[in-house]
């Protein structure tokens, strides 16, 4: 059996350690380009179709999906109203 | 149970196939996967375009972009026309339905038609899958796009002819028909970008 937790263990003080160190993380971090094909040659361009066709692959299965629980729920509300009607 | 507090697990089975039948559940779920993967292709072409100087490559030949452009008037014609004909459907004119669907087919035979033609013109012209990435891409995307389109003309022609029989269930048309709208959609994009970028 575990021993009890030791009194005025600071959960507070953990967290905030854990966001100091990501907030830390997130503004030491620098652009790392690994990829020698997607930059090799037309460099400004490259780079601003390798982002957007990031950030549309990364909107797309979420707009679908959550279009898809719209869709659903709106059906649902109708169906609803026609069963209570 | 009072309707007003139902859930969406509590509906009957009839109630649920009202809210969305399993054959138009089951194509979506497919199209919603279908769009990643044209996705995914379009992505891949934009990079790899984005990172070329001289796009199309100077040394390959220029895609049919105004009889392309007439095409894509049949595919698009071919989504109004099953609009049209699930409403004849709707409204239990069958027989303007089952019409209408002939029509849609025989569109999607002449888009296939004009691009089975197309793609003879431009391997005459050199452009190949291993002539370069344009060409590999082209073949690639439009390929794909061409098989869905017929994968979906054989189910259409299969709905045709189940139309006149008794066990001809609505549904099983509604699912097909989520599935051309998807083959309809994607069309125009691709185009864009394929052929007018």
């Amino acid at each position: 059996m575990a021993d009890h937790l030791y009194s005025g263990l600071s959960i507070m003080k953990l967290k905030t350690i854990t966001s100091v160190s990501i907030a830390c993380f997130l503004l030491a971090m620098s652009q790392a380009e690994a990829c020698p094909v997607c930059f090799q040659t037309n460099g400004e361009e490259s780079r601003w179709a390798f982002y957007a066709t990031t950030a549309f692959l990364t909107v797309l299965p979420l707009s679908m999906v959550g279009g898809a629980v719209i869709y659903l729920r709106k059906r649902f509300l109708r169906l609803k109203d026609e069963l209570v009607n | 149970m009072p309707a007003a507090t139902i859930t969406p697990t509590e509906l009957s089975p009839i109630d649920r196939k009202k809210l969305i039948p399993s054959s138009v559940l089951g194509v979506t779920v497919f199209v919603l996967t279908e769009m990643m993967f044209f996705g995914g292709l379009i992505s891949a072409y934009l990079i790899v375009k984005a990172g070329n100087i001289m796009w199309p490559p100077p040394d390959q030949p220029r895609l049919p972009i105004t009889l392309t452009a007439f095409n894509t008037l049949f595919l698009v014609g071919s989504g109004i026309m099953v609009y049209l004909s699930n409403k004849s459907l709707a409204r239990g004119d069958n027989a303007a339905s089952k019409k209408q669907l002939g029509v849609v087919i025989l569109f999607g035979i002449v888009f296939v038609g004009i691009q089975g033609f197309e793609w003879m013109r431009m391997l005459g012209h050199g452009l190949t899958m291993t002539s370069s990435t344009y060409g590999s891409f082209f073949y690639m995307i439009i390929g794909c796009h061409a098989l869905h389109v017929f994968g979906a003309l054989a189910v259409l022609i299969g709905v045709f002819f189940k139309f006149s029989k008794p066990d001809f269930k609505h549904s099983s048309y509604w699912g097909i028909q989520v599935f051309w709208y998807f083959v309809v959609g994607v069309w125009p994009i691709i185009y864009i970008l394929v052929y007018l970028s």
